[in-house]
């Protein structure tokens, strides 16, 4: 076994098959399309591709749908950090402290996750429907609250704002699962000494559990941001990135401009756009995170000193 | 003993249905009320299985599914392959709009074209006259037969010479003007006693209903084809059908005083409370459903629309009335939407496979096959030269047929015009865009700015 180990050799070749599946499917495909993004082909076999520069690139930058399509995912990546983390932390907290029914509350905070986002954003989409057809509205209605009563997914200060909540309603219970299974993973003792030295319930989750379940943190965060960098289906299924583009995120502004009008070389150029800006941003939220990461552990290393001079 | 006898009850339940599944075939509609006979201008059956090769003709359409003209295609594929036992025939049909659009575009990247299939709009045509995708069938217009009773008997619908194109590349297919349904009943509670002939007696219904406490119209615009639809009316009404295919053409602009008046009128429609409160959000099925059970006093559609009526719970309180003129554009006056889909065949077929898909042409065109659609499948024919002995049409029906056969100046969608294949979308949202609140003006220039773009 220890010889497997050491030959380079065979670690490559049981590495290959996952490497040619994801150079295939992964790594071509995002080079074809940073290619493709500097032609344009009107979708007939046969016609050639007609290379056409930076075209699609500077068509993108004068289109006001593909601003407001960056202005919504940017915000979405925004609330979406603000919401689903500190939600799906904050109920992975109360699960670890319920002593009774905890496998049932983690079954039904888990439900929304289980649909597919298909029915999750139909379901909504009725909830949310205009006048009385619609469930909110209906209860705004009876509770006397017609002022409040609005076309959720057509008002331009709603729209948006309501896919972002309820992906953050359909994805928290994701992070509540990552949350606890980091929680359960630290040490009873750690917990116990704390407790007896005095430590509250707010002490031991700030700054115990907090900085032990850090790197999860991390990871959720990284998770949200590229999970969301790229949602289409929650936006599709509830407006369409409708009406008159108010909702567009660059996936559905992509899938529109590609599969829709034909504009491939556009679909294209906005994908390559996206995957830049998916790259910048999660390594800019990395990096401040593995500063905070450093810091602390500075403060750490500080603090053990100042103990040992005492 | 007890599962034993529990596993045959299911096992015998399951082949009952089985077995009346396969029974009721689509194809087993009942055409019993069809006069004609449907015959092969080529040769007979007999004859022509003799020498003739096996070929499968493709169809890609939309009548599939719920379609009523589902039943129609199923019974010509089924009676001329009586007519050619020769040829089979693979339906790729899908109903949804989406499925359908996906399934062509792959098959014109792909190369895989089926040999006929459905085409909204002329413009978007160009690009697969030009590059040998779809069938120049001008020969057909040599056949006076066969052109005279068409609704088009020239064929202009999808003539394309305005871009560049010489020939005929699709068959205009049923005719489907846009009309205005009204539910009397909801009329007399308003006190409106005559059906608005002008756009401003239409108005005045407006102010009657919303006093009588009635939403004057349905207008489910989530579906944004449905304020479309309403607005092609207007514009053919108010501009005229010309100027929209100069827009086309680019002999004029969506910014032009004209145009942009078109779009303000619409956007009025909506402060004079036309409509209901966020209509925006209300899709077409809400938008149906609501005026089928008395809310809404008219909704704008097709006449496709009919059979729908007429099977309703309030089908006797349910008339049309065709879309009102303006006093001031009486030019106008007989300009009007009319919706055609149209059947395109394959340009790259040769030989014998060519010959008998121009004859599945013919035949699909043809005084059988609308006489097919109008008894088996309730839709207004296309064709001026069916026989309707012995059927008994409703009078929806009889006054369908007189408003179709007195249509001169008509056009299809505003965006069928223009080549590009964005319009449609941007078109109808920006339309949608400015009920929610953009001017007419900024509507106008957003559409003219994807032109321009796209130069």
């Amino acid at each position: 076994m220890e010889q497997y180990h050491r030959n380079k050799k065979i670690i490559f070749l049981f590495l290959l098959p996952a490497l040619l599946v994801y150079i295939i499917f992964e790594c071509i495909p995002v080079l074809q399309s940073f290619y493709f993004s500097f032609f344009e082909w009107p979708g007939i076999q046969g016609v050639p591709l007609a290379y056409v520069g930076l075209d699609n690139f500077k068509a993108l930058i004068n289109d006001a749908q593909f601003h407001r399509a960056i202005a919504n995912i940017l915000l979405f990546v925004l609330i979406g950090i603000l919401t689903q983390l500190p939600i799906g932390f904050f109920f992975a907290i109360l699960l670890y402290y319920t002593k009774h029914g905890q496998k049932f509350f983690k079954a039904v905070y888990f439900i929304p996750m289980i649909l597919p986002v298909t029915a999750t954003g139909l379901l909504w989409q009725f909830i949310l429907k205009p006048n009385e057809t619609g469930v909110l509205n209906n209860l705004l209605s009876k509770l006397g609250l017609e002022n409040l009563c609005t076309g959720w997914l057509v008002n331009s200060k709603t729209a948006m704002m309501c896919i972002i909540l309820v992906t953050t309603w359909a994805s928290a219970a994701y992070y509540i699962v990552i949350g606890l299974a980091a929680m359960n993973s630290i040490p009873d003792e750690i917990l116990e000494s704390a407790t007896i030295d005095g430590a509250n319930t707010w002490k031991r989750v700030i700054h115990i559990m907090v900085p032990m379940i850090w790197e999860s943190i991390k990871i959720s965060v990284v998770m949200i941001i590229t999970g969301v960098l790229k949602v289409f289906d929650m936006v599709f299924v509830m407006t369409e990135g409708g009406p008159n583009g108010l909702t567009h995120v660059p996936a559905t502004l992509l899938y529109s401009q590609a599969f829709k009008y034909n504009h491939y070389g556009i679909g294209s150029a906005i994908s390559t756009i996206m995957f830049m800006i998916s790259l910048v941003i999660t390594i800019v939220s990395l990096k401040i995170m593995n500063k905070e990461d450093k810091k602390s552990a500075t403060k750490e290393r500080g603090g053990r000193k100042v103990w040992r001079q005492v | 003993m007890k599962r034993k006898i529990i596993a045959v009850l299911l096992t015998a339940c399951l082949s009952i249905g089985l077995l009346a599944g396969c029974g009721n075939n689509a194809s087993e509609t009942d055409d019993s009320q069809v006069k004609s006979e449907p015959s092969a201008t080529t040769e007979t059956a007999d004859t022509s299985a003799a020498k003739e090769p096996e070929v499968t003709i493709t169809v890609l359409t939309r009548y599939a599914g719920s379609d009523v003209q589902a039943q129609w295609l199923q019974t010509m594929m089924e009676k001329f392959s009586e007519l050619h036992p020769n040829v089979t025939f693979q339906d790729d049909s899908v109903a949804d709009e989406a499925a359908y659009n996906n399934k062509l575009k792959t098959a014109i990247a792909t190369g895989n074209l089926p040999n006929m299939w459905m085409q909204y709009g002329a413009a978007s045509l160009v690009e697969y006259a030009k590059n040998g995708l779809a069938m120049d069938l001008s020969s057909l217009l040599e056949d006076t037969e066969f052109t005279l009773g068409l609704a088009d008997p020239t064929l202009s619908s999808y003539n394309l010479s305005n871009y560049g194109v010489d020939g005929i590349y699709a068959l205009p297919f049923a005719m489907q003007p846009e009309v205005i349904f009204y539910n009397k009943d909801l009329f007399a509670q308003a006190g409106i006693d005559k059906v608005p002939e002008t756009m401003e007696d239409l108005i005045a219904a407006f102010d009657k209903l919303n006093a009588a406490g009635i939403t004057p119209m349905g207008m489910g615009a989530k579906d944004t084809w449905r304020l479309g639809h309403f607005y092609n009316c207007i514009v053919y009404k108010k501009a005229g059908v010309e100027n929209i295919k100069k827009i086309g053409s680019r002999e004029a602009k969506w910014t032009d005083e004209n145009i942009v008046e078109t779009l303000e009128i619409l956007k009025s429609f909506k402060d004079r409370g036309a409509f209901e409160e966020n209509f925006e959000g209300i899709d077409w099925s809400t938008e149906n459903a609501n005026f089928l059970s008395g809310k809404y006093a008219m909704i704008c559609v097709p006449l496709w629309f009919i059979p729908t009526a007429e099977a309703s719970e309030i089908a006797d309180s349910l008339d049309f009335f065709q879309i009102p003129y303006f006093e001031d554009a009486i030019e106008y006056k007989d300009n009007s939407a009319v919706y055609t889909d149209a059947h395109v065949y394959n340009g790259k077929l040769e030989g014998y496979e060519k010959e008998i898909t121009l004859e599945w042409a013919k035949f699909t065109h043809s005084a059988y096959s609308e006489e097919v659609r109008l008894k088996v499948c309730n839709q207004l024919p296309g064709r001026s030269d069916i026989n309707t002995d012995g059927y008994e049409m409703s009078p929806l029906m009889e006054k369908a047929l007189v408003l179709n056969n007195e249509l001169t100046t008509y056009g299809g969608d505003v965006f069928e015009y223009d080549e590009i294949t964005s319009m449609q979308d941007v078109i109808r949202n920006s339309l949608v865009g400015m009920m929610l609140g953009t001017s007419p003006e900024d509507t106008a220039r957003s559409i003219q700015a994807e032109i321009d773009n796209n130069q």
